[in-house]
């Protein structure tokens, strides 16, 4: 099949809801105003880990423009705990939005105040007194599960989320058919996605229905809904769910904001006013979401010519405070289990723990970058044990194109692509021959330049039956989305669906996909942003996460226009008289191939709606279809030994960077950067760079400049722009993005799920750097290159600086 | 000057201000620690501009103040009293865009668009200045604006359109 069989998908469109925020009339949630709102604050703990002995909120009720205070308390008597995904002990834990009896992290909230303005909440809250008592902290995943370490939850009687255990293929045999076994420990740091828009939140109750309204960025409308009204303790139908028509940004990150969107309705219901939250940036930074940190201890099985045979791993996973959304990221990097590697023997041992740092929660590539860096690491210390070059140790054990689509050792099936194709294509742009020249001039005048890959996958849509590994009980599984299609009375085509982005421009690429069923121009179909949960559609699993939008609400439009083309055939063909095989659909009206006559959508709408009387018998009135699409990912469930098909699509993308490295001041330079990526159909090349460049340098950033680091107490060191500076024009790199596109073999347009980029330049910028110390035997083993590391890397090694 | 008629003002007294904001006068009694940026996205009503950050780093609410590039969280309302303030929604004129917008739209030089309208101030401002930059002005002169989503290839793609068709003007 051809790759780009399409007429009006795959043109790189120019984005049509760009236009509202360059003319600053774009709706974001804090541009909303009712009047009467009242504004939160919180108290946060400025401690890691204490039993809060007392709290005095007189003051702060005494202070001008003060309506409400309310404590852990208080809102541990009004709301039930949230739900959690793990079975006891772990599931026994108490999570509210407020801390209950103890702090847990650095930056939890412990008090809310409610005032008139936003600056009268924000001076009361200063005026709160906590008293703590401070209890010991455990800040590392490996130190927590050892006896006598602090408990984080004490209920649980164990700081230990969740333990798992893939064990795939003969590993033994591979072990023990070895050349060599080598063993390493991999570090992943921690960091926050930071969407320009920090998250937040406006709630309003309606006695007269007794029911809530909450406007909120919450990337996951409807699965959180089970939570919120759990806590809440209201059914679901009196809750209903808004997003703004635009959303600055999650990575991720907003999806934790649940618990404020509780917070917020339960006082919106008690003082019967609107209240709004809008969270400051450090309160993002300290506790917005964090990503995984994670540590590997692995052992890799490898014959002499660099094929790796099998793989042990013992995998700790750093989730902070409150395991929330976790411990689906437990479960998650399986989706990626061999990376792009034709390694059929895995054995995997993975916990999950709790400590006193921030809750962690899914961040852009969420779970799957750290065990695609692990990969990347793995085939960079294998080359250099085996004295092979990295480039030839990837080629020989990537994944081959004759096998695809392919079955991985964890029941993951990869949609098809040429691995290696892509891998080739990038050691060419790079000009990987040349700079391996350079580096060997540029040593000899004492000057150091390093080269380094990372072959990420980049999985997409995802199939909630991959919980069920962690809570067999837990009542999610597959993926659903909902989309409408109408020609509305005044013949104008409109498209709705239950994702609602956050700046991937659904509105144009989504109208395309519309265009592509209907044969008419995109920029006449109006696609209606935003979420409603009363006027919208939707299903259970909607929302813009997962990389998921455009294949499985994109499926969803297509198959809706297909079913509201029949609809419009069918009247068309009584109107006209036609035999409906002659019809064909074009430009917003129905021709006959055989008599030429014709008919607007204008005109049958107007039938089809209002004059129905003129309908044929058994037509239901109105031009409008409605599809639930639900992917099959053929291996659904998991089965007893962890296997599942977690995702419906695997992206890839084969990176390569160039840096200088400065041994004496540890300043890194990037010289070049080049990505390959294989995106499968792209429904908007402009969206879909777009999305790629910014994964990317993301990624860049994470390696570079992104580090959440706490000191011995749990205190977070770097919680605010100044302190966690995001990367700029400075230091962002221009990229050099090219595709090798091939149609996805498992989704109905050939689509790929992209945009979260699979961390990849953490791995190659990691492997360049060592590669470019090596003269020094400077190993890398952590994916934060922060000059204090690489500075005490070379110190070491010996390096006078 | 504002600045010497408030000089004593506590935080919580009531000032005066009155600003010019793309062409008309907004008055209104306030705090005098309110931020310029609440005074025109709550006092105004312009909602254009945006809030990022609480440290005056990622420039979501760049405006340009008597003619040059501030960053409205950095300025209390009062000090602009009497300023002529130019924010996003001024850029166009009679629903024209100005040809720094349309060459954000060209370049799809954003995603959620929460950082766009400080950035389109900052890049008003430097082509202003500098009609003719080259890519590594264009970098400094945007280095105080944070974007999330781009990596800034295509901002910095959509200010050299703009300056190539004569922005500045």
């Amino acid at each position: 099949m051809a790759l780009q069989e399409y007429k009006w998908m795959g043109k790189p469109l120019k984005v049509k809801e760009d236009v509202y925020p360059i003319t600053g009339k774009a709706t974001y949630l804090d541009d909303i105003d009712i009047p009467g709102t009242l504004y939160l604050a919180y108290v946060r703990s400025p401690v890691a880990h204490a039993r809060i002995k007392r709290i005095d909120t007189s003051k702060a009720l005494a202070h001008p423009g003060v309506v409400h205070c309310v404590t852990g308390e208080d809102v541990k008597k009004a709301l039930s705990p949230f739900m959690e995904i793990t079975e006891p002990p772990n599931g026994k834990i108490y999570d509210y939005p407020l801390a209950v009896d103890k702090v847990r992290y650095f930056g939890e909230p412990v008090a809310a105040i409610v005032a008139t303005s936003r600056y009268a909440a924000e001076d009361a809250a200063e005026l709160v007194e906590v008293e703590y008592e401070q209890l010991g902290c455990v800040l590392d995943a490996e130190e927590a599960l050892k006896p006598g370490a602090p408990l984080v939850h004490d209920e649980a009687g164990t700081n230990l989320v969740w333990r798992g255990v893939w064990d795939l293929g003969s590993v033994d045999t591979a072990f023990a058919q070895a050349d060599r076994v080598i063993k390493d420990k991999i570090y992943f740091h921690r960091y926050a996605p930071i969407p320009l828009e920090p998250s937040g939140v406006l709630a309003t109750y309606d006695e007269s229905q007794d029911s809530l309204t909450i406007y909120n960025m919450i990337p996951m409308p409807m699965f959180v809904i089970p939570m919120i009204c759990g806590a809440l303790r209201m059914p679901p139908s009196k809750v209903r769910m808004i997003h703004p028509p635009n959303i600055g940004g999650s990575f991720g990150g907003k999806i934790m904001s649940y618990t404020h969107a509780t917070l917020v309705a339960l006082l919106a219901k008690t003082l019967k006013r609107p209240v709004k939250y809008m969270e400051t940036r450090t309160e993002n930074i300290e506790s917005g979401t964090h990503s995984n940190e994670r540590t590997f201890h692995v052992e890799v099985a490898v014959k002499k010519d660099g094929t790796i045979l099998g793989l042990r791993a013992k995998i700790y996973d750093n989730c902070g405070a409150y395991p929330r959304y976790e411990p689906a990221g437990a479960v998650i990097w399986s989706q990626v289990t061999p990376g792009v590697y034709a390694v059929k023997n895995i054995f995997i041992e993975f916990a999950q723990v709790m400590t006193n740092k921030g809750p962690t929660s899914p961040v852009r590539g969420y779970s799957r970058l750290q065990h695609n860096f692990m990969w990347e690491k793995l085939m960079d210390i294998v080359a250099r044990e085996l004295g092979l070059d990295p480039a030839e140790v990837r080629l020989r054990n990537l994944i081959k194109a004759a096998d695809m689509p392919y079955t991985g050792p964890s029941g993951t099936i990869y949609d098809g692509g040429d691995y290696e194709r892509a891998f080739r294509k990038l050691l060419d742009a790079l000009e990987y021959t040349k700079w391996r020249k350079l580096q060997e001039e540029y040593r000899a005048k004492k000057r150091y330049i390093g080269i380094g890959f990372s072959a990420v996958i980049d999985s997409a849509a995802n199939n909630f039956g991959q919980v069920k590994i962690i809570n067999k009980y837990f009542p999610v599984s597959g993926n659903s989305e909902a989309a409408m299609v109408m020609i509305d009375q005044g013949g104008q085509v409109v498209a709705r669906t239950g994702t609602s982005d956050t700046g991937q421009s659904h509105a144009t690429t989504f109208a395309q996909i519309v265009a592509e069923e209907l044969d008419m121009d995109p920029s006449r179909i109006e696609f209606q942003r935003g979420f409603d949960s009363v006027s919208g559609v939707w299903a259970a699993h909607s929302g813009a996460y997962a990389s998921r939008s455009a294949v499985l609400a994109g499926t969803a439009l297509a198959l809706a226009a297909r079913k509201l083309k029949e609809k419009v055939v069918l009247l068309a063909a009584n109107l006209l008289k036609e035999d409906p095989a002659n019809l064909v659909v074009k430009d917003g009206k129905v021709v006959s191939s055989q008599s030429g006559k014709q008919i607007s959508f204008e005109e049958l709408a107007l039938i089809a709606w209002s004059d129905v009387l003129l309908l044929p018998e058994g037509f239901e009135p109105g031009l409008v279809s409605y599809y639930v699409y639900k992917p099959d990912f053929k291996n659904n469930l998991p089965d007893p030994k962890n296997r599942i098909n977690n995702t419906l699509t695997y992206s890839y993308t084969m990176h390569g960077t160039v840096v200088e490295v400065d041994a004496e001041t540890a300043q890194i330079k990037i010289l070049k950067h080049v990505a390959v990526s294989d995106p499968g159909v792209m429904i908007n090349p402009l969206v879909v760079e777009g999305q790629e460049a910014g994964a990317a340098i993301q990624g860049i950033e994470a390696a570079l400049l992104d580090n959440l680091e706490y000191d011995d107490n749990g205190v977070l060191l770097a919680s605010n722009f100044w302190l966690y500076p995001p990367i700029t024009t400075q230091e962002a790199p221009n990229l050099e993005i090219i595709h090798d596109a091939t149609r996805s073999t498992s989704s109905l347009t050939g689509v790929r799920g992209v945009g979260e980029g699979g961390g990849g330049p953490v791995g190659s910028l990691a492997n360049a750097v060592e590669d470019a110390l090596s003269p020094f035997g400077v190993k890398i083993r952590s994916s934060h290159l922060s000059s204090k590391y690489l500075y005490s890397l070379l110190k070491k090694s010996g390096v006078k600086a | 000057m504002a600045v010497q008629k408030y000089s004593k003002v506590e935080p919580e007294e009531n000032v005066r201000v009155s600003v010019k904001i793309n062409g008309r006068v907004y008055a209104e009694t306030v705090e005098a620690r309110m931020l310029l940026i609440d005074f025109i996205r709550d006092v105004a009503k312009l909602k254009g501009s945006k809030i990022g950050c609480d440290t005056t780093s990622c420039g979501a609410c760049t405006v340009i103040v008597n003619g040059r590039s501030v960053k409205s969280c950095t300025m209390f309302a009062f000090e602009a009293d009497g300023a002529e303030i130019l924010t996003v929604e001024g850029l166009s004129a009679d629903d024209k865009l100005h040809p720094l917008q349309e060459a954000f739209w060209n370049n799809h030089a954003l995603q959620c668009g929460y950082c766009t309208a400080g950035m389109l101030m900052s890049a008003y401002y430097l082509l202003k200045k500098n009609p003719h930059p080259t890519e590594e002005e264009i970098r400094k002169g945007l280095a105080g604006n944070i974007c999330r989503c781009t990596g800034y290839i295509n901002i910095i793609k959509a200010v050299k359109e703009a300056a190539s068709k004569g922005a500045s003007a």
